[in-house]
């Protein structure tokens, strides 16, 4: 045993194998039921709304696990598994494959609300401004400024809003159109909000789903916008345009106009999306996302703390935040923007 | 896991004081050998994070380390940084995804000599080693989970054995009855050590794993994380050739294996490297 040292040490490298020993076992991805029971387990342990919506979760595994058998192809295994995700009712709830992308689709839950021909045509022009994510120019003969957010693409900068809310200083009052805006980064909408405020301002609370039953939920914590130092629009009436297309993100700023005294919302009721979504992978490479969070206006959260959940529940703006002027578009009128002219109505009082 | 704990640290300490009883003289700590190890490694390596993802992410690591290291035969010191960073990716079916992962890491070991096990080329030591790791994570398709990080933290004990592999005698041959060499006398060792963790523990993401601060205009770096003590498992060996050269310098070689996992009933996060390296061990002795 002249190199017994050498066999020493390959026995104890040979301890490197052993790895996988302490980890969890792999899935197997090609298996349908695997993919499908992980993405039913990874919603029930993590979606934030189920009470809200008063979905029956287990019921929804059985109907949808009952259409999925052994060899069943990509696509109709998509089919049904974007199904069961859009039964949450929440386009926060996606499952999203290299050939598909499944959605509810809340907007189509209410009437299109929303023509930028009607606003160009009629409105802002041929010669308005466009500053970074902002269209803007003057309407209603020069005395209110007409600003249109699209989206929230986490590009709202202050050089941008120093120069529309400069240019608007001595306007009778400000239309903030965020009809069709889908949502994106909620970063933006402090933004925008801290040029409405003079002093810090609880616009709304939020909670996590911190458990396995589903109404698990964190203590509540509060969402303060807080002044910018430079130009704000404060003292005028600020009209926010919204429909049901506004989602997410545009959601959220909608839920905290209420607490604004100064911005009134116009239009249709809004999509929804007060649910920060959050997702990862299936074991078959999928991605699949969904809400975490609740998201709640003043008044709500002191019922909330009150105990008074179920009543919370049933009137939650994950539905959907009210407008308080409701005005639609009438489709057969193609020169007026009735919900444009509804805001001009109401800044003139 | 904690009966481990309390085994492996009776266990140093009767050795560490009976190795301490040995090396108490002063003389004997100020002669030992200290070097600045400066090394590169590469490898491969895998993980997974079970709260965004239940396929493991390959690929290949690249890192950097820098370590005091002090020892000889009777006891030994080693702490410092080690970083290391790669692209790994998951490919299954049609569908992949890609993330970039960097690690943050501190360690620091000592061990000492089991006299009971000394002899003229073999050494027997233990003692314990603390490692923290930083991970940061990268993935732009998780969305609002796109960063991802964690602190992972193990005491663990450890064992080395070393052998003296020296060439003491000159020695000239041919290779394949052609080219002539000299080899001269030269010092070697050749280490394998084995760390096992005695209390693992983790600082990892909450519940949802995101947190809500972005809906609340909030930004702390650590929100809704949970520290989570005696969790998870930790296992690492190194396998190391050290050649020392005529000016008291070292080359050392080495092959690193490391696996962990934080633990948990659900999320948890693995991982395992396999790296290879190669270092510059500068003598301080004289500094």
């Amino acid at each position: 045993m002249k190199h017994a040292w050498i066999y020493i040490l390959l026995s104890l490298f040979a301890l490197t194998a052993c790895e996988r020993a302490f980890f969890e076992d792999e899935y197997d991805q090609e298996d349908p039921f695997e993919s499908f029971d992980y993405l039913w387990e990874q919603v029930d342990r993590r979606y934030s709304f189920f009470k809200v919506k008063d979905i029956d979760w287990n019921a929804k595994r059985q109907h949808y696990r009952s259409q999925i058998y052994p060899g069943i192809s990509q696509d109709s295994l998509f089919r049904v598994m974007g199904n069961m995700m859009s039964e949450l009712r929440d386009d926060h709830a996606n499952l999203r494959s290299s050939f598909n992308v499944s959605a509810f689709r809340v907007r189509l839950d209410g009437p299109d609300n929303y023509d930028r021909r009607i606003v160009e045509d009629n409105y802002i022009g041929r010669d308005y401004y466009v500053s970074g994510p902002f269209i803007h120019n003057w309407i209603s003969n020069g005395e209110i400024g007409y600003v249109r957010f699209a989206a929230f693409t986490g590009t709202v900068d202050n050089v941008n809003l120093n120069f529309v809310l400069s240019r608007y200083r001595k306007a009778k009052g400000l239309i903030l159109d965020l009809r069709e805006n889908g949502g994106g980064s909620i970063n933006d909408m402090y933004g925008i909000l801290a040029r409405l405020v003079d002093e810090n301002n609880l616009v709304f609370k939020s909670r996590i789903r911190n458990g396995e039953a589903h109404d698990d939920f964190s203590p509540l914590e509060n969402a303060i916008v807080q002044p910018y130092d430079g130009p704000r629009f404060t003292q005028r009436p600020v009209m926010m345009l919204v429909d049901r297309g506004t989602y997410s993100a545009g959601s959220f700023t909608a839920l905290a106009s209420i607490a604004l005294p100064n911005v009134k919302l116009v239009g249709d009721t809004t999509g929804g999306g007060l649910g920060l979504p959050n997702g990862g992978y299936l074991p078959n490479g999928w991605f699949y996302r969904f809400s975490v969070t609740q998201a709640f206006s003043n008044q709500q959260a002191f019922l909330l703390e009150s105990g008074q959940e179920e009543l919370v529940n049933a009137q939650n703006y994950e539905n959907g935040v009210p407008p308080d002027i409701r005005v639609l578009l009438d489709r057969s009128v193609l020169e007026v923007d009735e919900v444009i002219e509804r805001a001009i109505e109401e800044i003139g009082r | 896991m904690k009966c481990l704990f309390i085994f492996w640290f009776s266990f140093c300490l009767f050795s560490g004081l009976s190795a301490q009883e040995e090396s108490s003289k002063k003389a004997l700590n100020k002669a030992r050998p200290k070097y600045f190890e400066i090394g590169l490694q590469n490898g491969y390596s895998y993980h997974r994070d079970l709260a965004t993802s239940p396929n493991f992410y390959r690929g290949y690591t690249s890192g950097i380390n820098l370590h005091y290291h002090r020892f000889d035969a009777l006891r030994e010191r080693r702490f410092g940084f080690t970083y290391y960073s790669g692209n790994y990716r998951f490919s299954v079916l049609n569908e992949s995804a890609r993330s970039r992962f960097s690690t943050f890491q501190l360690d620091f070991e000592e061990l000492y000599q089991i006299k009971r096990f000394a002899k003229r080329k073999y050494q027997l030591k233990a003692g314990g080693k603390l490692i923290g790791n930083f991970n940061l994570r990268v993935n732009p398709a998780l969305q609002n989970a796109s960063v991802g990080y964690e602190i992972v933290y193990n005491l663990m004990g450890s064992v080395q054995l070393s052998r003296d592999v020296s060439r003491t005698e000159a020695k000239s041959a041919k290779f394949l009855w052609l080219i002539p060499y000299n080899w001269k006398p030269r010092k070697r060792l050749i280490s394998y050590q084995l760390n096992l963790g005695l209390i693992n523990a983790n600082v990892r993401n909450g519940y949802a794993y995101v947190n809500q601060r972005g809906v609340t205009n909030e930004f702390p770096l650590f929100a809704d994380y949970r520290h989570n003590f005696f969790s998870g498992f930790r296992m690492n060996a190194v396998l190391r050739y050290t050649v020392y050269l005529k000016n008291e310098n070292a080359l050392r070689f080495s092959y690193l294996w490391d696996a962990y996992t934080t633990g948990g009933k659900v999320d948890q996060f693995e991982m395992a490297n396999h790296l290879i390296g190669a270092a510059l061990l500068f003598d301080l002795s004289n500094w």
